[in-house]
C-alpha cells in the first residue's frame, strides 16, 4: 500500500482551517447489500416488520420512486483504537450508528457509520462521562494526534472488516445487522436466485488540498477511479474517489465541506444499492452469455433478474442537491447508468429473441 | 435542468415525534415504601415537613435556573405498589394528600410504580410495528452499555442477563482446573475512574415465573425518564397524566392511572430537570439510577426537541441526562 505515510505528528497534517475545535472530523462507514432471503418481493407491511428492529420506535417508509423502508438507528458503544494506515494506535471512545433498509421489497442493506472526531485529550482519565457520548450519538472521540488521511487510508484499505483485529470494526457490526435482518422469521429463506453480498466502505474528509498520493490507485485490483473537481464552498463536494477493489468490495472517498452527514450516509447507501444491482446483473448476464444460443430460448437465469431487479434501478432518487455532483461524477466515469442500460438492452434482446423463437415454434 | 426547484417530500418518510408540555422542574416529594404507609406509627406530616424546608420557591427556581417569577414546577410522588400493595389508592392517596397539605405542600401528580412495568396499552401492532411490551422493556431497549476498553464491535456486546455495571467485572474464579493453581483475584475496574474505582453492578431484572421482575432501581430510572419527558412509543408520549377525582378513588392500583393528576392548576408533569428529596436510605438506589441513566440513549429526536425548547426559553440545560437529575438526601 505505501500511501503517504501518516506519521500523524507532521506539521503538514494539521487540520484544515475551519475545522472546529482544532480537531477535524472524518465520517467513516460501511454498507452491505444483498438479496432478501425471501421467495417473492415483500409487501410494505412485511418490509416494515422486517426492519422494525427496536420496539417503540418508528420505521421510515417511503413509496416513491421505489418502496423503501428504513429501520430506526441502532446505537453501539465502542472503545478501541481507530484504523490507521501508519499503524498509529489512537484510542477512540464513542458510539456507532447502524440501520437496516429494504428497497423494492427485494434488496436488503445494513449500514454502519461513525463521525470520528480527532484531536481529543489523550489521557483516558480526562475523557468525558459515557452520558456525554450518548448525548452525541454516532461520534467517536479520538485521543492523541492522528491525521484525517491516515485514518481514512487505514479504514478504506483494511484487508477485512471481520477479522480478529483490535481496531474499530464497522464491517462486523454491519454484517451482524444484515444477518439479523436476513434471519427474520418473516422471511422464508428461499431467495429466487443466489447473489453475493457487496461491501461498500466510505469516508468523508474535509476539503483541503489533495494529498500527495491521492487519488491514485489504492490497490492492484483497482479498475475504476473517478474524480471530479469543484471549488470549495459551503455544502459542497470537492473531490470524489471511487475504487472497485475486488469482486465485492468498493470504496468511496469524498472530500467535502458543510455537508449533512445523514445525507452523505444516504448517498452511500444509494450508491451501494446501485453498485450491487450492477454487479449482480452483470454476474448473471456473464453467466447466461456463456450458455446463450440454445435455440433462442431465454436463459433461465435471466427471468428472476427481470422479475425482481430491473425496476429497482432509480439512481439518486433520494439524494440532496448538494450531493448530486457525486452521482453525476460517477455517471461520467465509470458510468453506472451507461453500464446498466447496456446490460438491460442485452437482456431485452434476449427476451425479444426468445419471443420470436416462440412465435416461430407456434407457426410450425 | 429547467431551472425550476422541485421539492419532493413524503410525509410517511419522516418520523413524527410529538412534543409534550414541560415544566422547568419536577419535584419529587419523598418516596415511601408501602410498609411506611401501612405503618400507623410513621408521622407522615413530620416527614413532609422536613421535605418542605428544601422545596421553597426560591430554592426550586435556583435549581431550575430560572427566575422565581417565571418558574414552572410540578410536584409528584411515586407510590411503591410494584412488589406488594396491601393498601389501595382509596386509602393511600387521601393520606398522602392530607399529610403533604399539613406541611404546606401540594402534590400535583401521583404515580404508581407498577405502571412502569405494566403492559403498554394504546397503539396495537400497527403495520408490523411493535410497541414496547412495557415502559420498563422500552427503557431496557434504550440501554447502550458503556463499553469496556478493547470493545471494537467485532463481537456482539455481552448480554449480562439483567445486570448493568459501570466498568469491567472482576474475572469469575469458578473455572479452576486440576493441577492448575487458581488464578489470582483481580479487582473490578470502573470505566474512566477518577484515580480509584467505585465499581457498581446493578440488577436490572430477574426471571420470575413467566416474566421478569424488574428491580426497584431500574423502575426508578424509568420514573426519572418519564419525569424528564424523554419517553415516546412510536413517536407518541409513552404516558399521559390522567385527571382523577380524590373523592372517587379505586380500591386497587390496577384501576389507577400510571400517572394521575390531582385537581388544581398544576404545571406540566414532565420537566427539563428533576429534583428528588429523599431519605438517605435511598442513596444506593439513586446511585444506581444515575449510573443507569448515564447508559440510556433516548430517541435523538426527542433529545434534540428538548434542548431546542430549553434554548428558546433561555433555560440552561445539560445534554447529559444524569446531569439533569438533582437529589437532596435527608439524614435520619
Amino acid at each position: 500500500m505505501g500511501v503517504e505515510d501518516g506519521g500523524g505528528a507532521e506539521p503538514g497534517d494539521a487540520p484544515p482551517a475551519g475545522a472546529a475545535g482544532g480537531g477535524s472530523r472524518v465520517l467513516v462507514g460501511e454498507v452491505r447489500t444483498g438479496l432478501l432471503a425471501h421467495s417473492r418481493a415483500l409487501t410494505e407491511p412485511e418490509a416494515t416488520a422486517v426492519v422494525a428492529l427496536r420496539p417503540g420506535f418508528q420505521v421510515r417508509v417511503s413509496a416513491r420512486p421505489v418502496p423503501h423502508t428504513v429501520s430506526p438507528d441502532l446505537t453501539l458503544g465502542v472503545h478501541c483504537p481507530v484504523p490507521s494506515a501508519s499503524g498509529a494506535r489512537r484510542d477512540g471512545l464513542g458510539t456507532v450508528l447502524s440501520r437496516a433498509s429494504v428497497t423494492g421489497g427485494r434488496l436488503v442493506q445494513a449500514s454502519t457509520h461513525a463521525r470520528i472526531i480527532l484531536g481529543g485529550p489523550r489521557s483516558v482519565g480526562r475523557r468525558r462521562p459515557w452520558a456525554h457520548h450518548l448525548a452525541h450519538p454516532g461520534g467517536i472521540e479520538v485521543g492523541g494526534r492522528l491525521s484525517a488521511d491516515d485514518l481514512a487510508d487505514g479504514f478504506l484499505l483494511a484487508e477485512t472488516g471481520d477479522g480478529p483485529g483490535t481496531t474499530l470494526d464497522l464491517g462486523a457490526v454491519c454484517g451482524r445487522l444484515l444477518d439479523q435482518v436476513q434471519e427474520s422469521p418473516i422471511l422464508d429463506q428461499k431467495p429466487p436466485f443466489r447473489a453475493r453480498r457487496t461491501r461498500f466502505r466510505f469516508v468523508l474528509l474535509p476539503c483541503g488540498p489533495p494529498s500527495a498520493g491521492e487519488p491514485v490507485c489504492h490497490s492492484g485490483s483497482a479498475d475504476t477511479d473517478t474524480t471530479s473537481d469543484r471549488s470549495p464552498a459551503p455544502g459542497h463536494v470537492c473531490r470524489v474517489g471511487f475504487v472497485v477493489a475486488g469482486e465485492t468490495v468498493r470504496t468511496l472517498r469524498i472530500h467535502g465541506s458543510g455537508l449533512d452527514l445523514v445525507s452523505v450516509v444516504g448517498l452511500c447507501e444509494d450508491l451501494a444499492l446501485h453498485d450491487w444491482l450492477l454487479t449482480t446483473v452483470q454476474h448473471v448476464v456473464a453467466g447466461s452469455r456463456v450458455r446463450a444460443g440454445g435455440g433462442g430460448r431465454l436463459p433461465s437465469q435471466l427471468k428472476p433478474v427481470i422479475d425482481h431487479l430491473l425496476h429497482v434501478w432509480m439512481p439518486a432518487a433520494r439524494i440532496g442537491e448538494e450531493l448530486l455532483p457525486v452521482w453525476t461524477g460517477l455517471e461520467q466515469r465509470p458510468g453506472f447508468s451507461r453500464q446498466w442500460e447496456s446490460l438491460v438492452a442485452w437482456i431485452r434482446d434476449q427476451l425479444a429473441l426468445s419471443l420470436l423463437a416462440g412465435l416461430g415454434d407456434g407457426a410450425r | 435542468m429547467t431551472g425550476v426547484d422541485v421539492v419532493f417530500g413524503e410525509t410517511s418518510a419522516t418520523d413524527r415525534t410529538v412534543e409534550i408540555p414541560l415544566s422547568h422542574l419536577s419535584v419529587e416529594l419523598g418516596h415511601l415504601y408501602m410498609e411506611d404507609l401501612a405503618d400507623g406509627s410513621v408521622d407522615l406530616s413530620a416527614y413532609f415537613g422536613r421535605i418542605a424546608s428544601w422545596t421553597g420557591p426560591d430554592q426550586l427556581a435556583d435549581l431550575a435556573r430560572v427566575a422565581r417569577s417565571r418558574l414552572r414546577a410540578s410536584t409528584c410522588v411515586l407510590v411503591d405498589d410494584y412488589a406488594a400493595a396491601p393498601l389501595g389508592p382509596d386509602v393511600v392517596v387521601p393520606r398522602l394528600i392530607a399529610a403533604a397539605r399539613s406541611a404546606g405542600l401540594t402534590i400535583d401528580y401521583i404515580a404508581r410504580e407498577s405502571g412502569c412495568a405494566a403492559p403498554l396499552g394504546g397503539a396495537g401492532p400497527l403495520a408490523g410495528l411493535q410497541p414496547a411490551a412495557s415502559l420498563a422493556d422500552l427503557v431496557e431497549s434504550l440501554i447502550v452499555a458503556d463499553p469496556a476498553a478493547g470493545f471494537n464491535g467485532s463481537r456482539p456486546p455481552a448480554h449480562e442477563n439483567g445486570w448493568l455495571c459501570n466498568g469491567v467485572r472482576s474475572p469469575a474464579g469458578g473455572a479452576r482446573q486440576a493441577m492448575r493453581a487458581p488464578a489470582a483475584w483481580q479487582p473490578p475496574v470502573e470505566n474512566r475512574a477518577h484515580r480509584h474505582s467505585i465499581f457498581l453492578d446493578v440488577e436490572i431484572w430477574r426471571e420470575q415465573g413467566p416474566g421478569r421482575l424488574w428491580s426497584c432501581p431500574f423502575l426508578a430510572t424509568v420514573w426519572q425518564l418519564l419525569r424528564l419527558g424523554q419517553l415516546r412509543v412510536l413517536g407518541q408520549p409513552a404516558v399521559t397524566p390522567v385527571g382523577i377525582d380524590p373523592d372517587d378513588l379505586p380500591a386497587t392500583w390496577a384501576q389507577f392511572p400510571t400517572i394521575a393528576r390531582l385537581p388544581g392548576r398544576a404545571a406540566p408533569f414532565a420537566a427539563y430537570r428533576t429534583l428528588s428529596v429523599l431519605d438517605g436510605r435511598f442513596l444506593p438506589v439513586e446511585h444506581a439510577v444515575r449510573m443507569t441513566l448515564g447508559q440510556v440513549a433516548v430517541d435523538p429526536i426527542v433529545a434534540e426537541q428538548t434542548l431546542r425548547r430549553a434554548g428558546r426559553e433561555n433555560v440552561p440545560l445539560p445534554a447529559e441526562l444524569p446531569d439533569r437529575v438533582g437529589h437532596v438526601f435527608l439524614g435520619g
